[in-house]
């Protein structure tokens, strides 16, 4: 039996729950997650009941360090990073969830908005142009513009589905 | 320049605990677990909510830095109240014992009426 395994899988931001179960499924079958994002790769180690949550955070160097040093006094080990992205694991079953009110799991929420949001704007002149004009320019440019619109109707889709969720959580108390 | 501590009223439980139980300097985990003896196990602060509401009132300027905790743990930061933070906590308290003895005078003169 090998010692390490590669998947790739593909899950959108709202999609953070089902990759959490997926990761303490692998944890059961003694997969450990080393690495993460869309190329995960795991160790081989013993089955364990474990919890995985994702966090995302803007926190970088010093904060970051101090934010990832308070995760590991409450009981949750620090595993793998994909940009903002976090994987925590524990097998603690006292350690407290990461996000314990409906608030500041929200938060989570709005951070990946606002990061969405910017990539929207980043891209949203050149899709302007191409639904503007398809065909005007030469071909290279409109294939960037082309792909600039498909990556804009992407970013509203997963900006709506996040603010639903978002939404949803504002109003739980 | 003074702002009224009662501006900053009502605090979330979470909020009122944390600056509580920041009247000694402690660091992140020394609080999450004061906040959950403190609570009867009722509010438990889970690492990313203390976080963020930490950061909050830091803006707030109702909590500080203080000195790191000896021995060089470097990442051990340990947070404290400040001067308006701590006046913000008596406010809080005392509205919420002005709170209690309504409802209890209230609760009584309903028994009387009867």
């Amino acid at each position: 039996m090998s010692e390490t395994k590669t998947a790739v899988r593909f899950y959108f931001a709202w999609e953070a729950e089902k990759e959490e179960r997926w990761l303490e499924e692998m944890a059961r079958a003694g997969w450990h997650l080393t690495s993460g994002g869309i190329v995960f790769r795991f160790r081989r180690g013993e089955a364990a009941e474990v919890r995985y949550r994702l966090d995302y955070r803007n926190e970088h160097g010093e904060a970051l360090r101090e934010y990832v040093g308070l995760c590991r006094d409450a009981g949750w080990e620090h595993v793998a990073r994909f940009g903002g992205w976090l994987y925590f694991r524990t097998a603690d079953a006292a350690a407290p969830e990461l996000y314990t009110d409906a608030a500041s799991l929200a938060e989570r929420y709005k951070r990946l908005i606002a990061l969405l949001a910017v990539l929207l704007v980043v891209n949203v002149s050149g899709a302007a142009r191409f639904v503007d004009h398809p065909g005007r320019f030469d071909a290279l440019r409109d294939a960037i513009y082309l792909v600039q619109t498909g990556v804009v109707l992407l970013l509203v889709y997963a900006i709506v589905m996040l603010g639903l969720r978002w939404r949803r959580l504002r109003m739980e108390r | 320049m003074q702002r009224d501590p009662r501006a900053y009223l009502p605090l979330t439980e979470a909020a009122f605990l944390i600056l509580a139980a920041l009247a000694r300097p402690k660091h992140g985990y020394a609080i999450m677990q004061d906040v959950a003896e403190w609570s009867g196990g009722e509010t438990k602060l889970g690492p990313g909510t203390l976080y963020g509401a930490l950061t909050k009132l830091m803006g707030q300027k109702l909590i500080r830095r203080a000195g790191d905790a000896g021995g060089g743990d470097e990442r051990r930061k340990e947070y404290v109240l400040t001067e308006m933070g701590r006046r913000v906590v008596e406010a809080e308290c005392a509205r919420l014992e002005a709170a209690a003895r309504l409802g209890r005078l209230a609760l009584k003169l309903k028994e009387v009426v009867r």
